[in-house]
């Protein structure tokens, strides 16, 4: 912030940013093109965001018809407390929803175990789907729980993505370094009777008679994650009138980028197009005069919005308005009010740089370097604290919260830690017997984390993540 | 004479494990075994400690103790400073194993699996096991060889060119304009355990 408040932010002689917020697209397309403008007030407007609403200016708050609310939440950009309330249903019927869950399609992911308790994310949320089916490498604690049908996935060596480094920017060129567009394609046939979920969709679709609208949700989403519109001719027929294959739409999507010279099969040759990055994108802020906003007035506004929205349901108090704000502030959270001295202990979750998320616990690989160090399957604890507790390195040890939940691990004693928290690593501890790797290693933190709205911030609906518990040996 | 060694910058590693998994990739090594191999330890008490990554690798001695101990003539230096095991001579009897300082050999007596006992080899799990006979093999010592078969296509080792912070300096330590015995040098450049005076041509840069 303070490089902000001095004009010391990705200009000339400045701290740069990650991911440079300007692209000014390879010469001869002038794609991805992605440019911050401002805005009446002469704020900052994204040129490219990776979700689904800008971060500024807010959207406006609209009467819900999403099964989550979250269309009445502009400052925030996912919300679980809704969905896993016991009460779901209640809730949506006092906004007026009108639907109810039916069909839940799984893409690659866990999400009863990267969402938060296990037990309540499946019980009041992914269990009110009347048919699930789920696309997945691995089977995983979601299919094993709430699958219907399980449709082998190919893995990224065996498939196509059009598009790696874009649009994230993290995984953008830093500096001056050239802009880089890199595909991901097969090395290998898929094993088995895997196949890439992009095919399978395209099949289902055509079945469903359904494929122009797919299509037309495809060139919709290309302009806003990749830096542009596609040229007419390069866009896929919405009337259904064509069956566009999986690859067909990668060799749209990187001759629209680059150019008919750099089609598809110039992509499986080298599997990277680089192009000289401008001035204008490194030191961005010298020639985008906008203002990055370090107080948030339109959180305000926002709040008020909201507000009368939900009274217009009767729900005023459906979360605490007070926290709309223009200045950051902290509110303790319940972990931090928590007065009982039993619970006299912080834990909080941290990434392991040998796994992404849950699924990366399953490789042998890494699964024998976790063994290997020190931290990422033990529970950390600091070595005065454990020896005042009368727990000693390697100790099976139970971490159980207020409300009853508890998850077991083994202790690693450590300097490095505040003495009154505990470390846990990665989405581990994995229960299923189809990963038996997997299983049984680590501690699965997230069944500490408390999914209501009491651990809900209010302005970004994120779930509190830190978490009071005791600790006590296990049997 | 080129007489290769690595250089390993402390300030640079932040205990990735990207030299390990390209080790383990590239050359094949069954469970439990890690020709390269990451220590990570602590110093210094809350609030002031610091975690070090330690990459450890066989050192390729220029006097190595496995070599004098192996009653086969099995273990051999190459004139260009590679420490080498002919798995054809070597007798498994891990004498070598004892002698190593640095803890850098391995003696596979049996393949295992990553998977619990009971499964079948995994189709990446046969074609392990069988590019590791051809090359090592199950009763015989084993160790790392600064990646030979990549160095004669004019490549530097799997751990070096994996590392995403060139933590890694490979190169030529007898002919002293090379980059890792400038580095050497110039940085105070230090070895594990001098006094045991196996001379490791590995060397390491300090932490800070």
């Amino acid at each position: 912030m303070i490089n902000h408040v001095l004009g010391a932010a990705d200009t000339y002689g400045a701290a740069l940013g990650l991911g440079a917020a300007v692209c000014s697209g390879y010469e001869g397309t002038k794609k991805p093109l992605q440019k911050p403008y401002p805005c009446p007030d002469g704020l900052m407007v994204a040129g490219a965001w990776v979700y689904d609403h800008l971060p500024y200016p807010l959207h406006e708050p609209r009467p819900p018809t999403r099964l989550d609310l979250h269309d009445m939440f502009p400052t925030s950009i996912y919300n679980a407390f809704t969905i896993c309330d016991p009460r779901w249903f209640e809730i949506l019927e006092r906004f007026k929803i009108p639907y109810r869950p039916d069909v839940m399609i799984n893409f690659g992911s866990n999400s009863v175990m990267t969402m938060g308790n296990a037990e309540v994310v499946t019980e009041n949320f992914l269990k009110k789907f009347g048919f699930v089916f789920s696309f997945q490498l691995y089977i995983t604690e979601f299919e094993d729980a709430v699958a219907d049908i399980i449709l082998p996935d190919a893995c990224y060596l065996e498939r196509f993505t059009p598009a790696v480094s874009f649009p994230s920017t993290f995984s953008h060129p830093q500096g001056e370094d050239d802009w880089g567009w890199t595909i991901r394609q097969p090395v290998v046939k898929p094993l088995y009777e895997r196949r890439d979920f992009n095919e399978v969709m395209l099949d289902i679709c055509k079945r469903l008679g359904i494929s122009g609208k797919y299509f037309k949700g495809l060139n919709d989403s290309i302009p806003i994650r990749y830096g542009g519109p596609m040229r007419p001719e390069n866009k896929l027929v919405e009337d259904g009138s064509v069956d566009h294959s999986w690859e067909d739409i990668c060799d749209r999507l990187v001759r629209d980028r680059f150019g008919n010279e750099h089609d598809l099969e110039y992509f499986k040759k080298r599997g990277l197009f680089t192009w000289p990055k401008q001035k204008e994108d490194v030191y961005w802020k010298w020639f985008h005069p906008v203002r990055v906003p370090v107080y948030f007035e339109y959180f305000i506004d926002g709040g008020e919005k909201i507000t009368k929205l939900c009274e217009s349901f009767g729900a005023h108090d459906f979360l605490d308005w007070s926290r709309f704000k223009a200045l950051p502030d902290w509110y303790p959270c319940p972990t931090h009010t928590e007065d009982n001295p039993e619970y006299d202990m912080y834990t909080f979750y941290w990434r392991a740089i040998l796994h992404c998320n849950s699924l990366t616990q399953q490789n042998p690989w890494l699964d024998e370097l976790s063994a290997e160090d020190p931290y990422v399957y033990g529970l950390q604890m600091h070595r005065d604290t454990a020896r005042e507790k009368g727990i000693a390195e390697g100790d099976k040890v139970w971490l159980e919260n207020p409300e009853g939940n508890k998850v077991r691990g083994w202790v690693t004693l450590t300097d490095g830690i505040e003495p009154h928290h505990i470390a846990v690593a990665a989405v581990a501890g994995h229960w299923t017997d189809y990963q038996p790797i997997a299983k049984d290693k680590g501690t699965f933190f997230n069944d500490l984390v408390v999914m209501d709205k009491a651990h809900t911030d209010p302005l970004t609906l994120n779930q509190d993540i830190c978490c009071r518990v005791k600790i006590y040996k296990a049997d | 004479m080129t007489r290769y060694g690595m250089v390993i910058d402390l300030k640079r590693c932040y205990g990735c494990y990207a030299c390990v998994m390209s080790c383990k990739v590239k050359n094949h090594t069954p469970p439990g075994v890690f020709w390269a191999r990451l220590l990570k330890g602590e110093t210094g008490t809350f609030p002031n400690t610091v975690r070090q990554a330690l990459p450890v690798l066989c050192f390729q001695c220029d006097e190595p103790s496995c070599l004098t101990v192996c009653p086969t003539g099995a273990t051999i230096k190459l004139d260009n400073g590679i420490v080498i095991v002919d798995k054809d001579k070597c007798i498994g009897c891990s004498y070598c194993k004892m002698a190593c300082p640095y803890g850098a050999r391995y003696l596979v007596e049996e393949w295992q699996s990553y998977f619990p006992e009971g499964l079948p080899l995994t189709e990446l799990e046969v074609m392990q096991r069988q590019l590791w006979e051809e090359k090592s093999g199950v009763g015989v010592s084993t160790k790392c060889d600064f990646c030979r078969d990549r160095l004669e296509e004019g490549r530097d080792p799997a751990c070096v060119n994996a590392c995403p912070a060139n933590a890694r300096i490979f190169g030529d330590l007898d002919d002293p304009y090379s980059e890792p015995s400038q580095l050497i040098k110039k940085s105070r450049g230090f070895v594990l355990h001098p006094e045991l005076g196996n001379k490791p041509r590995v060397y390491y840069l300090p932490p800070r």
